[in-house]
């Protein structure tokens, strides 16, 4: 019965060592809530959640256009901003579809070779990402009119609030 | 030691406590499988993810968009996990059921989500949009959760002007020039002040003239503290003179 007991213990131990975490609706650490603090959403993040909304494929449909549209009128931009603006955002989308393809197919190709796929990895891959969303924003910063790029900015800032970010604490 | 063959009820009896110590460890461990310490996040090492939730509205129509994305690896021990990012967005008022869910996983690792809805509005209309979006990892649990639930008021307000204009601004390529306009609200006495107490509209001035009265159009949210409108003006309708007041959407 000892021996018993002491076996009990032991797997009650490691049982306990060896049960992952449940799964259970949570906060992860370094998760920012925009609606509670809005200036802790870095520019970047916030204009590539934007822009990632805004932009719709070159063969959108009429409804997609629509909905593209409503947008753009709360920017409040002129008609020549807009229709910048609209030329950009089509180019970042072909863009960014062609980032997501390329990271996509560089992980498998990395698992295929025995590459690891960690924290170095991970980093390179949103510091590629994060380059393109500022490109874009230096593109626009050049051919949209100042009082369109303050419009512009000023509704990214606005839509901090509806954003909510999060990165692992070893990022 | 003198060796003593036990008796049939002495051996019941060991049995009966063996018995017992199995159940109390079952039901211990099975407790201790339910309620064991949550670490998720530790575990779950190489992972970024965002969401964002969006409205504007036109031409009397809500548009909604839910935005989940990011760089998710799931990773425990050095090996790599199925993931499932899911992104739902649902309509939560009766009649309407046109909220979708998307899911992605497990083979592509940078997840783009995103969930769109557009639904007819009239003035006063509460749509009550819920927004949820997620990136759960099977043996690490949740990464990242977030959900929004704000009904949104579309919010009608009729204005007069006062002919006075700011921050004007002329398109340099079609001459079209754009003013705020100040103006009153044009409401009953019952809906003054009115949820969208405007001070001004941005409309056009030339080469189209600005009109006397509007009728302007935007969407509140409900935020617990009250309705906020963040668009102030999603559109301002030009109207004929004179106009009688109108009944504004008053809702607070």
């Amino acid at each position: 019965v000892n021996s018993m007991n002491r076996i009990f213990v032991v797997l009650l131990v490691g049982l306990f060592l060896a049960v992952p975490a449940r799964s259970q609706t949570q906060v992860a650490p370094g998760t920012v809530d925009g609606s509670k603090s809005p200036e802790l959403i870095p520019d970047n993040v916030a204009y590539r959640l934007v822009f990632v909304s805004l932009a719709i494929p070159p063969n959108a449909t009429a409804a997609q256009q629509r909905r593209q549209g409503a947008f753009l009128a709360r920017i409040g931009l002129n008609e020549s901003d807009s229709l910048v603006l609209l030329t950009k955002l089509s180019s970042f989308y072909t863009r960014y579809a062609d980032f997501r393809k390329h990271e996509n197919d560089a992980a498998d190709q990395a698992r295929g070779t025995g590459v690891p796929i960690d924290g170095t990895w991970v980093r390179l891959s949103i510091q590629r990402r994060d380059a393109l969303v500022q490109s874009v924003r230096d593109e626009l910063r050049t051919v949209l009119s100042p009082n369109g790029m303050n419009l512009l900015d000023t509704f990214v800032q606005k839509e901090k609030r509806g954003m909510t970010i999060a990165s692992v604490p070893s990022m | 030691m003198e060796h003593r063959p036990e008796t049939p009820s002495g051996i019941e009896e060991k049995e009966k406590i063996k018995m017992i110590k199995f159940s109390s460890l079952l039901v211990f461990l099975v407790a201790l499988f339910a309620f064991a310490p949550k670490s998720a996040w530790a575990q779950c090492e190489y992972a970024t993810a965002d969401g964002y939730y969006t409205q504007a509205v036109a031409n009397f129509t809500l548009h909604t968009s839910v935005v989940v994305e990011g760089q998710v690896i799931c990773s425990y021990n050095g090996m790599e996990h199925t993931y499932y990012a899911t992104n739902t967005l649902r309509n939560r008022r009766t009649g309407y059921n046109v909220g979708y869910t998307q899911n992605e996983g497990p083979t592509a690792n940078y997840v783009s989500l995103e969930n769109d809805e557009s639904v007819p509005v009239q003035p006063d209309d509460i749509v009550d949009f819920s927004g949820e979006s997620q990136v759960w990892c099977p043996i690490m649990g949740y990464f990242f959760t977030t959900s929004w639930n704000w009904p949104f008021h579309f919010a009608y307000t009729r204005v007069a002007s006062l002919g006075t204009r700011s921050n004007c601004s002329t398109d340099p390529h079609t001459g079209i020039t754009i003013c705020d306009l100040n103006v009153q609200t044009w409401c009953t006495i019952a809906t003054t002040p009115p949820d969208m107490n405007l001070t001004e509209v941005r409309v056009m001035v030339s080469p189209i003239p600005p009109s006397s009265f509007y009728d302007a159009y935007g969407v509140g949210v409900w935020t617990g503290s009250g309705y906020y409108f963040n668009n102030l003006t999603s559109y301002a309708i030009g109207l004929s003179s004179p106009q009688p007041l109108a009944n504004c959407t008053k809702t607070h």
